[in-house]
């Protein structure tokens, strides 16, 4: 019932919000954006809202001392070796700061949502020698989108903190950036620097924004209602009965879950970016038809954009750069060698800590360890791959090179997913090698989801392969609709809200699956 | 300036620094390749060159990588 208690709030609070909005004077708007950002949380999810509170304040806090620590010294006129001492010391101070509030924050989130994890791992073991102590279980519900939240605070103070721009002194508007409420469930992040000059601009409510901002709302609803909810049946019924199922059922049991992620959380995500515009933030992009991707690297740069650019540049950026790091590179003579080491060092913790961030479970550790794995054959394979297509006068830009190769990452994610979704690694393998189980594999799949939601299924997905054909000669049916009358916008969002209504999987007979990425 | 061309050398060895003036528009320097420069010249001159400083310009030839290292010597 998650979903439709997220979705109802969401509408609910997008009224009160554009009411709101259109009847503040144009420099407080923001601070209507903020109230109903804290009081969406504060209603959705009671008391957690002192834990984002907690984020805004540190975060506010931080950012500014460390911004302010350069200040307190005055360099010019200085020798050489006396700037650099003070450098020195005013970098020690910033990292000191920097450190603490990762403690504070991650902290949070480290108890909050790793606890019972960590503590099963140490209890286990110590139980390896015999020592049997039992492990303390907390019970906390999970704050919403704080793995979201947290890191888009974290991101902007290390900004700060590598001087890409000055502390906000505004706390309000920096609340509002943390806590921006269409951004709260599922994301994506955003940027300080892209985010807030459209946050706070304040201007009024525009006639295309709100058009464009419900068809992308309606967008979302489809795949989440007309895709995701129905995937979610055959997906649902074969990864808990899995053992009744072999062969091919098993591999679209995996497709459907494949498709009923995509849809749900390039749903959830459409939803927030319709809600965003109509009040004139435009949100990055979180997905760029990830399922065209000829290689695992390609594949999660067009999935999940934000939270691969923000490993990326705080993460990976930072520890292959880092100059503790980069010394015990040194101890390795061969420069080649050395460089395999550090990026693949740099690598395995960028994706450990991707695996971690999906879940607090051994599993999401071996998912993210299992694209480490795939990277980085990936780059000492690669290169004798292209050798030997030179060789044989295959263009890479060959059609049958480029679908052979999306067909193989396509496998490789269908194996992501199958670790994903699975409850455990134990049973994960036995629904591996089920898939070579013919003798399972039934003869249908109609017993598994009613042929009306089959049908209604595979038309709906047809429709969303239809919008990825269209983007790709450069046709985004959003920027088309753009172009039309506000007559014709008004029954183009009218027919798509029918369709949702009169169609989509919701209500009796449906139980709606709890939203996936909505649990991190 | 001798030292940027030193630390080049270990890392894309064989290529004439002295005159190309594309390393990343010619995709002689790859990304991979970036982050090791960086963390050497983070390490040599005592800098901190941030995801900030990343852009083509800053790193397409010995002289713009040299530039990028004084003003950040400098600040």
């Amino acid at each position: 019932m998650q979903q439709y208690r997220m979705l109802i709030y969401l509408g609910i609070f997008l009224l009160i919000t554009i009411v709101g909005y259109s009847f503040c004077p144009k420099a407080k708007r923001y601070i209507v954006l903020l109230t109903s950002s804290i009081l969406f949380y504060a209603v959705y999810s009671k008391f957690a809202v002192i834990y984002l509170i907690i984020t805004i304040i540190t975060t506010y806090t931080f950012s500014n001392v460390i911004g302010n620590v350069k200040k307190k010294y005055d360099l010019t006129g200085l020798e050489k070796e006396e700037k650099k001492r003070i450098k020195a010391i005013i970098k020690s101070r910033k990292k000191l700061l920097l450190i603490i509030y990762m403690i504070v924050n991650i902290g949070i989130l480290a108890i909050v949502k790793y606890f019972n994890f960590f503590a099963d791992c140490t209890v286990g073991f110590l139980n390896i020698f015999e020592l049997n102590v039992n492990a303390p279980v907390i019970k906390i519900i999970l704050p919403l989108g704080i793995s979201y939240y947290t890191l888009q605070a974290l991101g902007y103070v290390i900004d700060v903190y590598r001087g890409k721009y000055l502390p906000d002194k505004n706390f309000l508007k920096l609340g509002l950036f943390i806590g921006f409420f269409p951004q709260l469930y599922e994301g994506p992040f955003g940027r300080y620097d892209d985010l807030i000059p459209q946050m706070i601009s304040g201007d009024k409510i525009k006639s295309e924004n709100v058009y464009s901002g419900i068809l992308k709302i309606l967008w979302g609803l489809f795949k989440l209602f007309m895709i995701s909810n129905r995937a979610a049946i055959i997906a649902d019924t074969v990864f808990k009965n899995y053992n009744q199922y072999g062969g091919i059922i098993t591999v679209i049991g995996v497709a459907a879950f494949t498709i009923q992620l995509y849809a749900e959380f390039s749903g959830y995500i459409d939803i927030s970016t319709g809600i965003s515009e109509i009040f004139g933030v435009k949100l990055a992009a979180n997905f760029d038809m990830p399922f065209l991707s000829q290689n695992v690297g390609e594949f999660w740069r067009r999935w999940h954009i934000s939270l691969g650019t923000w490993f990326r540049d705080y993460v990976f950026y930072s520890v292959s750069t880092s100059k503790k790091f980069n010394k015990l590179g040194k101890k390795i003579k061969n420069a080649q060698f050395q460089n395999f080491i550090i990026i693949t060092s740099s690598m395995f913790v960028v994706w450990f800590l991707t695996g971690l961030w999906h879940g607090a479970s051994e599993k999401y550790i071996v998912y993210g360890l299992y694209y480490f794995v795939l990277m980085v054959l990936f780059n000492l394979l690669n290169p004798h791959v292209e050798k030997a297509l030179e060789r044989f006068k295959i263009s890479s830009e060959n059609k049958i090179v480029k679908t052979i190769r999306i067909a193989k990452t396509l496998i490789l994610v269908g194996i992501g997913m199958m670790i994903f979704r699975a409850p455990n690694m134990n049973e994960f393998s036995k629904m591996f090698l089920s898939i070579f189980n013919l003798s399972k594999q039934g003869a249908s799949i109609v017993p598994i989801i009613e042929l009306k939601d089959l049908i209604a299924l595979i038309v709906s997905l047809a429709v969303l392969i239809y919008t990825a054909v269209l983007k790709l000669k450069n046709k985004d049916f959003v920027l088309e609709f753009n172009t039309l009358s506000p007559y014709k916008k008004y029954w183009v969002c009218f027919v798509v809200f029918c369709i949702v209504v009169i169609f989509g999987a919701y209500g009796f007979g449906y139980l709606p699956p709890d939203p996936i990425y909505g649990g991190f | 300036m001798e030292k940027i061309y030193e630390i080049l050398e270990q890392i894309i060895p064989g290529v004439d620094f002295v005159n190309v003036k594309n390393l990343v528009d010619g995709k002689i320097l790859t990304s991979l390749n970036i982050i090791r420069l960086v963390a050497a010249l983070n390490d040599e001159f005592d800098i901190e060159i941030t995801p900030l400083h990343l852009v083509p310009e800053n790193f397409n030839s010995a002289e713009s990588i040299y530039k990028l290292v004084n003003m950040l010597e400098g600040e």
